[in-house]
């Protein structure tokens, strides 16, 4: 116990250091008074009696050292010490201290920044209680394999089956909504859910309540960001009717703020039970069909039941519905199809959207990573060069007694304390960062809801970097600094500082390069021919489902605005084609598809004369005819692909079934499929998004198939002209997004040009490091020789050949070195994020010679800044110092 | 027996013992060990201060400012109630290794 009071005493008394030294400082006194009054007593003189006093007490200091040792923790005294000392050696070198920490918030700022991304994306937890029991199901896709969303009749057998090992098992799907408050109406993101969906989620309600299966289906729950932004956060909200799709609803809850999507990152702004999906569209059919697939299952794991006995059970669930329902349950290869089961938390995203986005945050990650060890190299490069300044502080001290520890521990103290405050810094530029970020969303074409805000785990993930990184930069010159003679310290001083100099050349070419190609894709993109005429079109999309429109409704819209809207041509498309990918499977009469072939293309519904008014041209056969049923396009590549370029005029592909709403579909692959006819075959184009390499891409026709989401393509008419005209067809239909064409290809382009901005900020960085790092380098070298170019100077040097002296060699190697790693380096990385990120093929000469003159120009500055300083060398300044 | 450095613990269990018969300061506490020892224990500042800051943290001793007999002032320093059964605790123990430390080494030294 005692021990335990010890200690807590000595951290009490870490903060009074102050009285407890003026206390010591009494005590001690006292004593050596008394103790003279006592030798005085005894017959000494004064004089004497003090002296005898003085030699008893020995050392004050070193008693009170002892005393300290005993009140405190002297480690914890020495590095408050060691602190001091480093900010006022610091604040004498204030050009050092003030670049190491914008350099250290740079790199540091950027890794939190990317850290925060990383997190809000794919590490937080599953929004809901207990998360670690939750659960999210997929079934195997038909035609693809891959997992995907679950048809609404499998979910309820899956639910009836399953009791044993899952508590609550639930269902969600998303709709695209129509909701009108007061006057407005706008599209909005909804969520269909089972009744029991909040009870599985467990997170309660603000207010309200969910939903009950006696709702008769007009009830609604809005999220709480809908509540504060359209009720002012008012209760009286609950009772409230709103109109979705045309229907009226209640509101009955307002949901916690931390409830998403189940689908990932979606955002939701009203929750609906399914009843008013039945409500909505009575004869639908989509909730009998095992072939509509647009459900995502969640649910919660009975207490003490492991994924893996879940999974167990689930297999053999998947089994069951394969033998009951053999023709749904078989994917198109001829295999079972299957269920996967995840742990929620460890499935943040859905399958199909995680694949871009993981493969996208790695690329960033490496690019910092990249510049933080850019970063590291660079201060530990200033800090060794600094090292060399202070080998006089670090002998004298040694001289005295300090132990070679203690020293090494003064200098990795110092940059642990850079460290922590360019993190701190660091942290303040990644939240503007991030705020800038968060702006950049609203462009895109999905509700996407991105919490980018500090969680105390990043806070500590900061604090780690910051501090691993000020360990890192310290260590090596801490080493040298207190051993400068030895071997080690030679090594560090020459070798290694041109080891870090050269990595930072290699590091800026490589990230200068990456920029480059980027950059370069970006300007080739808008140059690429898009297979179809782009000027003056403006598109205009609409959701009919959101005005509450049944199908014959929506066809008699459709034909409508086909025929009245005064416009040259109009044409319609659902999902704009170039922001959404839209696969659906496909049955290609006579081609049987290998095991697990992805039989899942690129596909678009189109009108008759939307080819053509695209400017696309015709390879083969004709356009669509007006009324002409069972009739289908394909472009060069599908024809390439699945008929080996034979003519494709006349073959039959079996139709798929509707699309759900985030683009993924599958083939309805019922007794008797339906089957169209190619009619015609089209040039290759970007279709799809403007990196594809000729996709296969296959046109179904709006006189076989209907959509609700519908992007009318117009030529000839201003983007505002154009949505009146759509708007006077029925102004209950509410008009979504209208864009021209050239707005359309910058949000396709959207991806690759956030990579350009954030590699090129990289690469540009590292130049500027880089430039920091050989300047440094150079300029330790300048100080150092100073004498010996003085003499030169004096017995007659001329200013050309002081300048090779400093510039000469080693800094002219190092920076070729660094071009041809580097540029060895990216030209192997290049060409696979081109590919998956823009277009064109390979690194070009331009962005070769860019970077080369860039670094030559950096490599000027840093060896000509230095070499300017030696050329005003003195020579009678310095010989004196010299003595 | 010459003057012996101390060890510690000796030194802690002295310091204890000089403030059973009441509360003093460092150089009192310090002739106090000297008397009961009969000199042969001399206890320099060097140790006595660390040790009495170690036993006032470790909750034996209490300290106060007061006035020396020469009104002085000086910080006193006095037992605890903890502090006086620790050391009663801790002469228990001594007695006891004393005592075997004794055998063990009867027969030795004599000449």
């Amino acid at each position: 116990m005692s021990r335990l009071r010890d200690c807590t005493v000595r951290l009490v008394n870490l903060f009074r250091r102050e009285r407890l030294e003026h206390e010591l400082d009494a005590e001690l006194l006292a004593y050596l008074q008394l103790d003279i009054e006592e030798n005085i007593r005894r017959g000494m003189a004064p004089r004497e009696a003090r002296r005898a006093a003085l030699a008893r007490m020995g050392g004050v200091d070193a008693v009170k050292e002892e005393c300290r040792d005993v009140q405190r923790f002297r480690v914890a005294d020495d590095l408050w010490r060691d602190l001091r000392h480093g900010i006022r050696r610091y604040s004498r070198r204030p050009i050092l201290a003030v670049v190491a920490i914008l350099v250290l918030a740079f790199g540091i700022g950027a890794t939190v920044g990317i850290l925060a991304l990383v997190d809000s994306l794919l590490l937080r937890p599953f929004p809901a209680a207990e998360s670690s029991r939750m659960f999210v199901m997929f079934t195997s896709d038909y035609s693809s394999g891959r997992p995907g969303f679950n048809s609404y009749p499998d979910f309820l057998d899956i639910r009836e089956s399953t009791g044993e090992v899952f508590e609550h098992v639930t269902a969600a799907s998303r709709m695209p909504a129509g909701i009108r408050i007061g006057e407005e109406t706008r599209v909005m993101s909804a969520e269909i859910v089972e009744p029991n969906y909040f009870d599985t989620i467990g997170l309660g309600f603000v207010h309200g309540r969910g939903f009950e299966a006696v709702d008769d289906g007009a009830v609604a729950v809005v999220s709480n960001a809908l509540w504060r932004s359209e009720f002012g956060g008012d209760p009286s909200a609950l009772g409230r009717e709103i109109v979705i799709n045309g229907s009226p609803v209640t509101i009955v809850g307002v949901a916690p703020a931390e409830l998403t999507s189940a689908l990932g990152i979606l955002r939701v702004d009203v929750w609906l039970p399914m009843a008013f999906e039945q409500l909505l569209r009575p004869d639908d059919g989509r909730q009998e069909s095992r072939s509509r697939r647009g459900a995502a299952i969640v649910g919660r794991l009975r207490d003490g039941v492991s994924i893996d006995d879940a999974r167990a059970v689930v297999d053999i669930v998947a089994r069951c519905l394969h033998q009951s329902y053999p023709e749904e349950w078989t994917s198109l290869s001829g295999q079972p199809r299957d269920l996967t089961i995840r742990e929620a938390d460890q499935a943040r995203l859905p399958p199909m959207a995680s694949g871009p986005v993981v493969g996208a945050l790695a690329v960033l990650t490496g690019l910092v990573g990249i510049l933080l060890l850019v970063v590291c190299a660079n201060i530990s490069g200033l800090l060794l060069a600094d090292g060399s300044v202070r080998r006089r502080e670090m002998a004298m001290r040694q001289a005295l007694g300090a132990t070679r520890l203690r020293l090494i521990r003064q200098v990795v103290v110092e940059s642990l304390g850079l460290g922590l405050v360019g993190g701190a810094l660091g942290i303040a530029v990644a939240s503007v960062a991030m705020r800038f970020v968060t702006l950049l969303l609203p462009d895109l074409p999905i509700p996407v809801r991105l919490d980018l805000e500090f969680s105390s785990r990043l806070v500590v993930a900061a604090l780690l970097v910051s501090s691993g990184v000020g360990l890192a930069v310290g260590l090596l010159p801490a080493l040298y600094a207190t051993r400068p003679g030895s071997e080690v310290g030679r090594f560090l001083q020459t070798r290694f500082r041109n080891v870090l100099t050269a990595m930072q050349a290699t590091a800026a070419v490589f990230l200068l390069i990456v920029a480059g190609v980027f950059g370069r894709g970006i300007v080739s993109a808008y140059a690429v021919p898009l297979g179809y005429d782009s000027d003056e079109l403006v598109l205009v999309s609409v959701d009919l489902e959101a005005a509450g429109y049944t199908e014959n409704r929506g066809r008699a819209y459709l034909r409508q605005a086909m025929e009245q809207v005064p416009l040259a041509e109009v044409s319609l498309v659902p999902f704009l084609s170039l922001r959404a990918r839209s696969r659906w499977g496909v049955a290609v009469d006579g081609y049987q598809p290998r095991a697990g072939e992805d039989m899942e293309v690129n596909a678009n519904i189109v009108s008759p004369g939307y080819i053509r008014l695209m400017g696309v041209p015709f390879v083969r056969g004709r356009d669509l005819e007006p009324g002409e049923r069972n009739a289908v396009l394909v472009n060069q590549a599908f024809a390439q692909r699945f008929w080996s370029g034979q003519d494709a005029v006349g073959r039959r592909l079996g139709r798929p079934a509707l699309p759900s709403f985030i683009g993924q579909g599958d083939y309805e692959n019922s007794t008797d499929p339906q089957w169209s006819t190619v009619v015609g075959v089209v040039e290759d184009g970007h279709f799809v998004s403007l990196q594809e390499n000729a996709i296969p891409v296959v046109f179904w026709s709006t006189e076989d198939m209907y959509t609700p989401q519908v992007t009318f393509h117009i030529r000839g008419v201003t983007a505002d002209a154009a949505r009146r005209a759509i708007s006077q067809l029925d102004p209950g239909v509410p008009v979504g997004t209208v864009a021209t064409m050239a707005d359309t290809v910058g949000t396709a382009l959207l991806p690759a040009r956030v990579a350009a901005v954030v590699s090129g900020l990289v690469g540009g960085a590292g130049l500027v490091l880089a430039c920091i790092g050989l300047l440094g380098t150079l300029s330790y070298v300048v100080a150092r020789r100073a004498p010996e170019i003085g003499l030169r100077v004096a017995l007659g040097a001329r200013p050309l050949q002081v300048i090779r002296l400093v510039a000469g060699g080693t800094s002219v190697k190092l920076v070729t070195a660094g071009v041809i790693v580097g540029g060895g380096l990216a030209s192997g990385v290049a060409p696979v994020l081109q590919s998956r990120f823009a277009g064109g093929e390979g690194v070009d000469l331009v962005t070769l010679v860019g970077v080369v003159v860039c670094l030559t120009l950096v490599a000027f500055v840093g060896v000509g800044v230095p070499a300017a300083r030696a050329l005003r060398i003195h020579p009678a300044e310095v010989l004196r110092v010299e003595e | 027996m010459s003057r012996t450095d101390l060890m510690r613990g000796t030194l802690d269990l002295l310091i204890l013992r000089a403030l059973m018969t009441g509360s003093n300061h460092g150089l009192g506490i310090a002739r106090r060990v000297e008397q009961i020892t009969q000199g042969a224990f001399r206890v320099n500042p060097g140790s006595l201060f660390p040790a009495l800051h170690r036993l006032e943290q470790q909750g034996w001793l209490t300290a106060a400012w007061g006035r020396s007999e020469t009104n002085r002032k000086a910080k006193f320093y006095e037992l605890t109630p903890a502090g006086r059964g620790h050391t009663d605790e801790e002469a228990r123990n001594w007695k006891r290794v004393s005592v075997a430390i004794e055998l063990a080494l009867r027969d030795l030294g004599e000449a």
